[in-house]
């Protein structure tokens, strides 16, 4: 193999899939990147059998080829190197790779690439279209639901669901519930894929383009593909079976408000100041008299309290929330003003953006004595 | 790597292939078994067999799959193996989470556990959920050298294949057919008591250096002066501790074979076949009961080393025993 | 479509289908009919008795749709998505993977979450033995006040390993061993429903030898199943279990019975041919003669588990042994099959334990035993000590084994009692005939009975610093008037002639030769003959016999690794 191409190009990309490299690892090619040089374009690929990554950049190519380079030590040199254009050339003989550039030259070992596990271009019969802001969204919105315990993987990860044309992402950790919705310009079948959590956080690291654009999703049984520019990234699916989400929603409220979101935004965040160091970070809310009055109760340090006005529709009712869990979402809602729904102080209550059906957010209550 | 590459366990590999065949493999097998046998060979063929694509003949050797096993690097199959002296509870961790997701391929996974029963106990028990019921289709193979020391809640999980050491006439035949000489053939089946991989360490150039040594530190002690016993002490002193165990395992196949001989068994049954002469020259000089008493004793300076007891005095009363009891006393 | 094992489909979803468990599941069903639900269960036992799939059955129980009731639907969502995993509300814990207190922090957080989607917060806390101290200590508030919409329950097989502070805040369920008709009838059903064709003493044998493990029983049942396509017999459950059988124990015990090690040797030659393993050949005897026992103890009893059907055959074996012999046996192939777990060769450890049941018929016959002793305390008795004459060694003769090379002849005597006496021989009389008399009246092998004799009653009776001075010489010979002592060093010699020395030896000899004699010291010479060259070679190195002044080796090692100088030379095998 023998290639140059601009030293710009060549970086993004390294940095682009070095995400997927294999750290801890027994198979060493895992800690590798691929090289493959074909008409006029190199393509790098590094996968840890988790994630997935290619992204393709143009080049000039006198001798096609392929090698596998250490992803560690090509990754910083490539990110150091001195001229704008860098050259890549391999010896079959003595297996070893020659990078230059300017007066910098470097000659790495290559590792078999015959053992790399090549990744295939995505393909699949059910193909959906997305723009990559929608995508965006829906992850932004969830994702930061999801547990973080391994011991319950399925809640590690998000739930991408389609049917016909309606797109839904739900994240729930079993004490909140966020969920997304969208449409498609076109119908496809019925899909539901579990796709971990920080698989869904670096999709929504890497689409950072200024124009929407499209990305393409392509579904298997096993793993999910995502296409997009010159990049596309392959991610393993969570196994086991999602709950059934709807059932948590609740189909009617006895008491509905609808708030100042930052108002509400900050007196909440002022009131949580004392219960964060507590045992279980508890905020209380208190709707009654038009006004929402929130509580917490530290015994070590002291008691907060602040009260909100608002119009409070239907029953009074007491209830207490993990802060966290309140905060979490009205960071996440954008509208001037939410909707909170609720029942009793032990049943979940929903929290959602005014005139907006397509976000909704779920939160268990705590008991408190 | 074939089904035809196993040698002899026909029991065993009729049943698995069968079960590979119709489809029909339990989720987790346990291999029982001594150490060197072969239980490692047949478990990766096994594996190889089960995430093979080919419709036919499964593991082809060629397909897709066959190729990533060669390379080791096939995404689907899992290995796991004592870190240091231990399996611990954070490689169960990692199983775990690697297991939680969809398998690579879309296939079957396999999961081999070598040396499962040096599992720690954390990693045992955190093992018994996902071995119980396990995510998505996956084999367990767990090999253990010794089932005993397996949590009876591990062993209830799985199907457990037994596998036992070949008889020693099919193993030298099958060492002579890898070109060994048909003596040292039938010598190396019968100290490996038909364990292949022992047999083969057997037959290495060094081989049967310590089972010699062994020989003639009891020949010494047994027509020499009590001198003896200081060098040999001095020499068991500086080897390595595996050595040591080595040497005391062949020191009691010595002595159980003269008590063969002085029991009048002959010497179909004899392990040191080889030095047959030599021991029966040295029958006349020992008893039944001393023999017993000597072998009993080595048992007991086995137990001591195995509990990390001082080597040199270990040794040295071992063999001022053995001394003393090839001179009735 | 993967293959899902018996065990794994035929997990119990209700109360009526958990095998072997009455006292449990009658309980737990009133408990949930009176609505007194406890805040937290321990459900501990054996493994495969049931306890988290009664822990799955409580948990549908009490959020079922239809619950609380005794009988969960199955059908409902909430049941259903019990049994698949994915129930917001049931939360199955992996103690053994989770078993740190953080992880037990966090849950203690999230029990205050109400229930999403049912009446109560189950949390199974399974393999809960593995949680450490803190982990414990950090659960224990919890349990004992967790808000009422939760229910913990805890399993594990270990319940000595839960603090006791867990134990007492939690209502304690003992599963039992599930007997083996309650596993046979479990098998049945299965094997009918799944239309498979196993014998009855073929569910039979899996039965009894699941060892009260449900689990067990179906995993085995499973390869029986994957292995064959007809109809499963006892005999190849035998085969695929690695059990023995019928005939070779039977030709094993017969040749016990005859005490014929060649016999057992061929036995088990060929077992290990056949591939079984060493340790379940010794259990397997064990086992039947546990039933020869049991037969000859009561012969109508029903519970004989190996091969008591055949009760002809038993009775033939019953005869042929003893009843104590029967016990010493069974403790003897219990040892060996134990010490065969962790012995580098089974196979000799199996040797060693069949060759000392051959050798058994002494050790067994305690009443023989008995009679021999009362024998020698006869003769003891009846002769005074001086006398150290010819009829006592005479009389050891007669119990010396034969020839070492041929296999020992059972004599009506315990080995442990022909070992002493021998022992005893040994040091008194070194070869009577090829030793060169030394003496005119006694015999060398008894001038150094007395000798020793003397210096030991030196010890006893607390003259150490003579014993140490006089031992390093040697009673060379002795007759009515003298006893001659050669000394191979001039200090020892000088100071055993003194009067105080002197007179303390010679009332001692006297003691022993009955008749008073003159102490008299020389200084080593080579006035005695070496015996070497009458003594056949695997006799005691020369040096532990005559008294040379040469240094022995392993003296001279000592002082060549220590340094120093000799003060007392003493015979390494002395007593």
């Amino acid at each position: 193999m023998k290639i140059s191409c601009t030293k710009e190009q060549l970086n993004h990309a390294v940095q682009t899939v070095q995400k997927a490299l294999a750290t801890k690892t027994p198979m060493p090619i895992l800690t590798g990147i691929y090289l493959s040089a074909f008409e006029d374009k190199l393509e790098l690929q590094a996968t840890n059998y988790e994630i997935g990554i290619s992204c393709i950049i143009e080049a000039t190519i006198e001798e096609p080829g392929t090698v596998v380079i250490s992803g560690r030590y090509f990754q910083e040199l490539v990110r150091k190197l001195p001229g704008e254009i860098i050259e890549i050339s391999s010896s079959a003989e003595d297996r070893t790779i020659q990078i230059t550039s300017n007066q910098a030259q470097f000659n790495l070992l290559s590792l078999p690439a015959e053992e790399f596990p090549v990744l295939k271009k995505p393909t699949s019969d059910t193909v959906i279209n997305v723009k990559d802001n929608i995508l965006r969204e829906l992850i932004k919105k969830t994702v930061f639901a999801c547990s973080t315990d391994e011991s319950r993987p399925i809640f590690t990860g998000g739930l991408l669901e389609i049917n016909q044309h309606e797109v839904n992402m739900v994240a729930t950790n079993t004490h909140r519930l966020a969920i997304k919705k969208d449409h498609l310009g076109h119908n496809t079948d019925s899909i539901k894929m579990i796709i971990p959590a920080k698989i869904l956080n670096e999709l929504a690291r890497i689409m950072i383009s200024d124009v929407p654009m499209d990305v393409t999703i392509y579904c298997q049984k096993n793993q999910v593909s995502f296409a997009f520019d010159n990049i596309y990234i392959i991610s393993r699916l969570i196994e086991g079976q999602f709950p059934d989400y709807n059932k948590v929603i609740p189909p009617s409220f006895a008491t509905t408000i609808t708030i100042d979101t930052h108002a509400f935004m900050d007196a909440v965040e002022r009131v949580s100041l004392l219960a964060r160091d507590g045992d279980y970070n508890i905020i209380k809310l208190a709707f009654k008299n038009d006004c929402v009055i929130i509580t917490s109760n530290n015994p070590d340090i002291g008691k907060a309290c602040e009260t909100v006005t608002t119009t409070v529709q239907g029953n009074e009712v007491e209830i207490a929330f993990n802060a966290k869990y309140v905060t979490d979402i009205l960071k996440n809602i954008s509208s001037e003003q939410l909707i909170f729904s609720l029942n009793t102080p032990l049943s979940p209550a929903s929290i959602k953006p005014i005139d907006d059906e397509t976000y909704n957010y779920i939160i268990t209550p705590v008991r408190t004595n | 790597m074939k089904w035809t590459d196993i040698i002899g366990h026909k029991d065993q590999v009729t049943m698995l292939r069968h079960m590979e065949s119709s489809r029909r493999m339990p989720h987790a097998v346990l291999f029982a078994g001594p150490k060197g046998i072969g239980k490692n060979l047949v478990a990766n063929v096994v594996a190889a067999s089960l995430l093979c694509s080919d419709q036919e003949e499964r593991p082809c050797g060629r397909c897709h799959s066959c190729q990533q096993i060669s390379y080791g690097s096939h995404p689907d199959f899992l290995h796991i193996a004592p870190d240091g002296t231990n399996i611990k509870i954070e490689q169960i961790r990692m199983l775990q989470q690697e297991l939680s997701m969809a398998s690579f391929s879309g296939q079957r996974r396999v999961c081999i556990i070598d040396g499962a029963e040096l599992m720690t106990t954390q990693a045992a028990n955190s093992l018994l959920k996902v071995l119980e019921d396990p995510p998505g289709e996956i084999v367990f193979l767990l090999l253990a050298a010794n089932k005993q020391m397996l949590l009876t809640t591990i062993i209830s999980r799985c199907m457990v294949i037994a596998f036992q050491p070949l008889a020693d006439e099919l193993l030298a035949q099958d060492l002579m057919a890898k070109g060994y000489l048909p003596e040292t053939s039938e010598v190396a089946a019968r100290l490996s008591s038909g364990r292949m991989g022992i047999a083969l360490a057997l037959l290495e150039p060094e081989g049967l250096a310590l089972r010699n040594q062994a020989l003639e530190m009891i020949l010494k002690l047994m027509d020499s002066k009590l001198e003896a016993v200081w060098h040999s002490a001095g020499v068991l002193e500086k080897m390595e501790r595996n050595d040591i165990l080595e040497f005391i395992k062949y020191v009691t196949y010595i002595l159980r074979d003269i008590l063969l001989l002085v029991t009048g068994q002959g010497k179909q049954w004899l392990f040191n076949i080889d030095v047959a002469e030599e021991l029966c020259e040295v029958a006349d000089m020992w008893s039944e009961r001393r023999l017993v008493t000597a072998i009993r004793a080595v048992e007991t300076a086995r137990r001591a080393l195995l509990a990390n007891a001082n080597t040199r005095l270990t040794s040295e009363a071992l063999l001022i025993r053995i001394y003393d009891l090839a001179r009735e006393v | 479509m993967a293959y899902v094992a018996l065990y794994r489909q035929w997990r119990p979803q209700d109360f009526e289908n958990l095998v072997g468990q009455k006292h449990i599941s009658v309980t737990l069903k009133n408990a949930i009919v009176s609505g007194k639900i406890a805040h937290a269960y321990l459900f501990s036992g054996p493994r495969g008795t049931g306890k988290t799939s009664t822990a799955k059955i409580l948990a549908k129980s009490l959020n079922c749709i239809h619950g609380p009731t005794p009988e969960p639907c199955n059908v409902c969502l909430n049941c259903q998505s019990i049994n698949t995993g994915t129930s917001m509300d049931v939360f199955e814990i992996d103690a053994a993977s989770n078993r740190g207190i953080d992880e037990i922090r966090e849950l203690r957080e999230t029990v205050k979450f109400a229930p999403v989607d049912g009446r109560y917060k189950v949390y199974i806390i399974d393999e809960v033995h593995m949680l450490t101290t803190e982990a414990f200590n950090a659960l224990l508030k919890t349990l004992e006040e967790p808000p009422a919409h939760v229910v913990f329950i805890l399993a594990t097989t270990e319940a000595h390993k839960i603090p006791a502070t867990i134990h007492s805040r939690c209502q304690r369920y003992d599963f039992r061993r599930i007997d083996a008709e309650a596993i046979e009838g479990r098998l049945t059903a299965v094997v009918q429903h799944e239309g498979l064709n196993v014998a009855p003493d073929a569910l039979k044998l899996i039965a009894s030898h699941a060892d009260g493990g449900l689990r067990d029983a179906l995993s085995i049942l499973d390869q029986c199943t994957t292995m064959e396509n007809g109809i499963i017999t006892a005999e190849k459950v035998r085969q695929l279990l690695g059990l023995i059988g019928h005939e070779w124990v039977w030709s094993i015990t017969e040749a016990l019975a005859e005490r014929d090690f060649k016999a057992v040797l061929m036995a088990l030659g060929e077992l290990i041919a056949l591939g079984k393993e060493v340790r379940q050949i010794l259990l397997e005897v064990a086992l039947y003669m546990r039933s020869i026992m049991l037969f000859k103890a009561a012969p109508d009893i029903d519970s004989i588990e190996l091969y008591g059907d055949d009760r002809n055959v038993l009775a033939k074996h019953g005869e042929q042994f003893k009843h104590d012999e029967l016990i010493d046996m069974i403790k003897i192939l219990n040892e060996g099959a134990n010490d065969a777990k962790w012995a580098p060769e089974p196979r000799i450890t199996a040797e060693m334990t069949l060759l000392s049941l051959c050798r058994r018929s002494a050790q067994a016959d305690m009443a023989n035993l008995l009679e021999r002793i009362a024998i020698l305390e006869e003769k003891v008795s009846g002769q005074s000590f001086p006398r150290i004459e010819p009829p006592i060694i005479k009389q050891v003769e007669t119990v010396r084994p034969p020839t070492p090379v041929k296999p020992v002849v059972v004599q009506p005597v315990s080995p442990k009692s022909i070992e002493k006496v021998e022992v005893k021989q040994e040091i008194s009389n070194e070869q009577p005939q090829t030793e060169p008399v030394v003496s005119s009246s006694s015999s060398s092998s008894d001038v150094k009975e007395i000798w020793d004799n003397v210096l030991k009653e030196l010890v006893a009776g607390g003259k150490r610093s003579v014993h140490a001075c006089v031992s390093q010489g040697k009673l060379i010979s002795l007759d009515d008037k003298q006893a001659i002592v050669q000394f191979a060093a001039a200090f020892p010699k000088e100071r055993t002639e003194k009067e105080d020395y002197r007179i303390m030896i010679e009332k001692v000899l006297t003691q022993f030769c009955g008749k008073t004699v003159q102490l008299c010291c020389i200084l080593g010479s080579a006035a005695v003959a070496p015996k070497a060259a009458a003594l056949p070679p695997k006799e005691k190195p020369v040096t532990t016999a005559s008294p040379l002044e040469e240094v022995h080796p392993a003296l001279r090692q000592a002082i060549h690794m220590f340094g120093g100088k000799v003060i007392k030379k003493e015979e390494y095998k002395g007593d």
